[in-house]
């Protein structure tokens, strides 16, 4: 009994902190994108690290994001995290990052005659506004578990 | 649309357990106990038979439609 109920509460811990901290992840990808922006990547070497480190953060953050993280927590306290509510709001956030990402790109198709985007901005910019928006929105949604 | 009332939070109070302890039974998370009480979120027919279950009582008297 006291084994379950702790799993519960492990549970309800690693929740809060997973509502805490996608917002925040959510600001921290946005700032890097002031440093994306003001010194856009060439063909340096460092440009290639670069360039590897936000297709890996990126990467990370879609995998979190789509298979709940906790990868290696017991199967019963990820059940417990993984539950109907955080399911149901996983799956509006996605839907909320879906929209700010075709949104992203119609807004880059119409400005493309006024301003010039290379291809690598034009995905950092729609997969950035995708990435950000599910991530916002799926901490606003876990938060609100709490209220 | 009909809402959904819910006196979930009623009857677990009147049982004497608290949420950790419902969501424990039931194999979910605090949270989730706590968005259905307050009609943030509409559980599904699975969850809502496991809290039927759980507090020995109908679906019909955790949940009901007001029109």
């Amino acid at each position: 009994m006291s084994t379950t109920q702790s799993d519960v509460e492990l549970a309800d811990q690693l929740s809060r902190r997973r509502a805490r901290m996608l917002p925040v992840l959510g600001l921290f990808f946005i700032m890097q994108q002031s440093a994306f922006w003001s010194n856009p990547p060439a063909e340096r070497a460092v440009d290639h690290v670069r360039i590897g480190a936000w297709v890996l953060l990126t990467g990370v953050i879609l995998f979190t994001l789509s298979t709940n993280g906790f990868w290696f927590r017991s199967a019963k306290v990820r059940a417990m995290i993984d539950d109907e509510l955080t399911r149901a709001n996983r799956t509006s956030a996605m839907h909320w990052g879906f929209v700010a990402a075709m949104l992203a790109g119609m807004v880059v198709y119409v400005v493309e005659g006024v301003t010039q985007f290379t291809a690598r901005e034009t995905i950092h910019l729609i997969v950035s506004a995708g990435i950000v928006m599910a991530l916002v929105r799926f901490g606003l949604l876990e938060r609100r578990g709490y209220a | 649309m009909p809402d959904l009332v819910s006196s979930l939070k009623e009857i677990r109070e009147a049982r004497g357990l608290t949420q950790a302890q419902l969501a424990e039974t039931i194999g979910v998370s605090r949270k989730t106990i706590n968005t259905v009480e307050n009609g943030v979120f509409v559980p599904s027919t699975l969850i809502a038979l496991k809290l039927a279950r759980a507090l020995g009582e109908p679906v019909e008297a955790l949940f009901s439609l007001v029109e």
